[in-house]
């Protein structure tokens, strides 16, 4: 059931009535019904992965809790302090099995098969082997990267005794399994999102406005921005061998908005869902574009996943006594070296994961590791940009230098994502750069017609992602819902009633269009 | 507690029957208006405006709208009927169209042209669906017909509210679809099409396959609906087969259809193919597309014929002296003469 569909509007809409029709009490429970009726009618049997998941979730959460008890119950001093030590042991060790199992799942559903290609590949090329390892084609259950990276911050949380863990078994599941955000995230913390999503809210008419605006600022983004650029980028990238490089630089920039359209789109019908049952779910994104740096694009984009991987990835790697102890025998040999050696390689740990996070292929490790590598540079750089400007007489931190960093980041990111789009591998990211550098040649918007994006949708997607650019200014200091509050009832019906139009009029859905998923989806 | 109850209520019944408005006016101008090509499109629309009692309803598919013209059987015999065929309409179309009629205007006698019931569930084409159904107004038989004949890419909720399906018109909207989204002028002769050209030889149109003797499953299963429901309803059905000139019908389906209609009273069967000679129809002059459907001589020649053995057969009333009808039957008569007229003298 797709985000953008009347099922999917009638399905929010039944358990939305459903939802302010029980008692307080029991409300929650109406979220997980339709929580797992969504899951099924996507998955089907493939279900039992995410009831797995937050069984395995609950039960070492419940063993965390009884351990903690125990633990607590001693009060003789010295005892106390082994006590200690006992209980971050076991803590530790529940974790861990914990994070087998969750990951475990993922892994043999998402990266089974990259493994196994690779082991075979140096089978087949160092040992002669003919037979080829692996598994059956298996199938990845939606939203697993998501769930299980939201599961597992909370058992971490949990072992670093950042609350208490919830005795309620169904609870924890409807913060496994719920719905809004299991198609494309955000990644949720257990503390940020729990009381809203279980204490039963009560009806509030601004909860709904809030909601209705937010999906309706969503689905025109995924319309009428990201599928009508679906399909020209789609084609652009299967036939980059028959065209030049300013066609690549088309369909690089274009990519980018059409991601940022889709993403950021998915997300605000996720939060606009979340919000018509009064629940707070984390914002993923805060004007991407207008970061001056790559490792500030990150803080903006995604932001929960960025901010997953630094809590329970960078921080612990950053700290770790080994990584240290490593850095101060490299301090031996060069200073500069030594201090970097936990910063830089828990980032290009964290980078590398995030890579494999969107794919289990080469290119977005790849990808993945370029951003730090990218970030490390920048780091070392800034005295000479610092120079640089001062050189072109720009103020550091004035309009023109501001300008200058947006649009080389945006540049940068864009660049990136070659890697996402070559879907043959490596080779083809390759190829792409080396036609953006030294095959560039004409355009002609016949040719960009036979792409899939006519010239009159080319008008109506620059429009859109001008329209986008405008919002994302004016959000600056206040966002668009409440600007719009500050302005009459009927000011609001109208503007409502217009983007409401334009929907349904430029949208790009029903036959005639190739509508996509979210792109998000597929990670 | 209550004033926000009956605030939020109010608001939320507000914002229902507006988006409910926009969707109705937008798909009311991007809707195609079928007014200068493809007028078929809009059969199914008009016959909501026929104010006069109808005493025969044809039903079938485009050999029908080709066929059959009601204008040319008030002026021969005097009843009122009413052509509501559309291309490529199919059993079960048939079916829900035959209930909406019903419900609107219910004639004393139904016929219905057996042409598509060589067609099964694998037969959709989008467009002759939109043509079909889009004309119908909101019913529970609407929503029967579109589910009865979608195929897998459309969308249930495109037929309440078609601008799902016509908003990528955006790009050619012209005049005509803001002049005629809400007012459109009749287009059709009481659900006749007039065909101007001629067609000289056969050509390989739609030749059957030997496996397929048999009628397949759905358009039997719609057969049967059609019979229940005319005989529950008691109006005689006349099952026919119009004439065409193309050898796409096998002699098995007259036979199986002959035994379908002797189970049912009130339910009789002819081919009028093996008439084509006493209805005096000839095979350079009469007819258009490869054969297959009549032209406006071929029409008014079967339309004698077909008129003369359904007012003998039925005892159909001869409404001429009748001021309730002979007003604007006559008028309608007038108006198919002038076109055809027109027509003819355009194609000189």
């Amino acid at each position: 059931m797709s985000f953008v569909s009347v099922p999917f509007a009638v399905f929010v809409i039944s358990a939305v009535l459903l939802y302010y029709l029980v008692p307080v009490r029991y409300r929650y429970l109406v979220l997980l019904a339709f929580s797992l009726f969504f899951y099924y009618l996507a998955c089907g049997k493939y279900i039992i992965y995410i009831i797995i998941t937050s069984a395995i979730t609950y039960l070492s959460s419940m063993a965390m809790e009884r351990v903690k008890d125990r633990s607590a119950r001693i009060f003789d001093r010295e005892k106390k302090k082994e006590a200690k030590k006992w209980l971050k042991k076991r803590l530790k060790v529940i974790m861990v099995i914990c994070l087998c199992l969750n990951f475990g799942i993922l892994a043999i559903l998402k990266y089974s098969d990259f493994l196994f290609a690779n082991i075979n590949r140096i089978r087949v090329g160092y040992f002669g082997s003919t037979d080829m390892w692996g598994f059956e084609k298996l199938v990845l259950p939606l939203g697993i990267s998501f769930y299980t990276f939201q599961s597992m911050g909370y058992i971490i949380d949990l072992f670093y005794r950042r609350y208490d863990a919830e005795k309620n078994p169904l609870k924890l599941t409807l913060f496994v399994t719920f719905f809004p955000q299991i198609v494309q995230g955000p990644i949720s913390r257990f503390r940020d999102i729990s009381p809203t999503l279980f204490n039963g809210n009560r009806f509030d008419e601004d909860n709904i406005r809030r909601g209705l605006c937010l999906i309706i600022f969503g689905v025109a983004k995924k319309l009428i921005i990201a599928d009508r650029l679906s399909v020209f980028i789609t084609n652009t990238a299967a036939f980059y061998k028959d065209l030049n490089g300013t066609y690549m630089l088309i369909m690089v920039f274009l990519y980018s908005m059409q991601l940022y359209a889709d993403f950021s789109g998915g997300i605000n019908i996720t939060i606009g869902t979340a919000r018509l049952f009064g629940v707070d779910v984390t914002e993923n994104f805060v004007r991407p574009f207008f970061s001056k740096s790559v490792s500030e694009y990150w803080s903006r984009w995604h932001i929960t996943l960025g901010t997953w991987f630094r809590d329970y990835i960078f921080y612990p790697i950053s700290i770790s006594k080994k990584l240290m102890s490593f850095g101060k025998k490299i301090s031996g040999i060069s200073d500069f070296l030594g201090k970097r050696t936990s910063l830089y390689t828990a980032t290009l740990v964290v980078w590398a994961a995030t890579g494999l996070w969107h794919g289990p292929e080469w290119r977005y490790v790849l990808w993945g590791l370029l951003n730090g590598i990218i970030m490390c540079v920048s780091a070392e750089m800034t005295p000479l940009y610092d120079r640089l400007n001062r050189m072109a007489g720009w103020k550091k931190g004035g309009f023109l230098h501001r300008a200058f960093a947006v649009i080389r980041t945006f540049v940068i990111m864009s660049l990136l994502r070659v890697f996402d789009l070559s879907f043959e591998g490596i080779r083809m990211a390759l190829s792409i750069y080396k036609r953006i550098l030294l095959k560039q040649g004409p355009v002609s918007l016949e040719r960009i017609s036979s792409l899939g994006l006519s010239t009159q949708d080319m008008v109506v997607a620059l429009i859109g992602i001008g329209l986008l650019f405008a919002v994302s200014l004016l959000e600056r200091k206040k966002s668009i819902y409440d600007r719009l509050m500050e302005r009459t009832a009927a000011f609001r019906w109208v503007f409502c009633t217009v983007v409401l139009t334009m929907i349904l009029i430029f949208g790009s859905y029903g036959i005639g269009y190739d509508s996509a998923d979210f792109i998000y989806m597929q990670f | 507690m209550k004033d926000t109850i009956i605030k939020t209520i109010t608001k939320s019944a507000a914002a229902v029957l507006l988006g409910m408005t926009i969707l109705l006016v937008l798909g009311r101008i991007f809707s195609p208006k079928y007014i200068n090509e493809n007028r078929d499109g809009n059969i199914t629309a008009e016959f909501y405006g026929e104010d006069t009692p109808l005493d025969a309803v044809f039903f079938g598919s485009s050999t029908v709208y080709n066929a059959i013209s009601p204008d040319v059987l008030w002026d021969r015999y005097g009843f009122a009927s009413y052509t509501r065929a559309n291309a490529s309409q199919t059993l079960w179309q048939s079916y829900y169209l035959m209930r909406d009629t019903v419900r609107y205007n219910r004639p004393k006698l139904i016929t219905l042209d057996v042409s598509f019931m060589k067609y099964g569930a694998d037969f959709a084409e989008e467009a002759a669906n939109r043509k079909t159904i889009d004309g119908m107004r909101f019913s529970a038989d609407k929503l029967g017909c579109a589910k009865a004949s979608m195929w897998e890419d459309e969308s249930l909720s495109s037929y309440i509210f078609p601008i799902f399906r016509f908003h990528s018109r955006w790009d050619e909207l012209t005049e005509d679809d803001l002049r005629f989204a809400f007012r459109r002028p009749k287009v059709t002769y009481e659900g006749f099409i007039m065909e101007f050209g001629r067609t000289d030889e056969p050509e390989e149109f739609g030749k059957l396959k030997p496996g397929d003797r048999l009628f397949p499953e759905k358009a039997e299963e719609y057969l049967v609906k059609i019979m229940d429901y005319c005989r529950d309803e008691d109006i005689p059905l006349l099952l026919m087969k119009t004439p065409t000139y193309i050898n796409t019908w096998f002699p098995e389906y007259d036979k199986r259809l002959e035994e379908m209609a002797k189970g049912y009273e009130g339910c009789d069967y002819i081919n009028f193919d093996r008439a084509a000679e006493e209805i005096g129809l000839d095979r350079r002059e009469d007819y258009v597309d490869g054969h297959s459907h009549l032209n406006v001589d071929g029409a008014r020649k079967f339309s004698v014929c077909f008129g003369r053995y359904i007012k003998d057969r039925y005892d159909l009333p001869d409404h001429r002296g009748d001021d309730r009808y002979s007003g604007v039957w006559n008028d309608r008569y007038t108006r198919y003469c002038m076109d055809i007229e027109k027509g003819k003298a355009a194609l000189k």
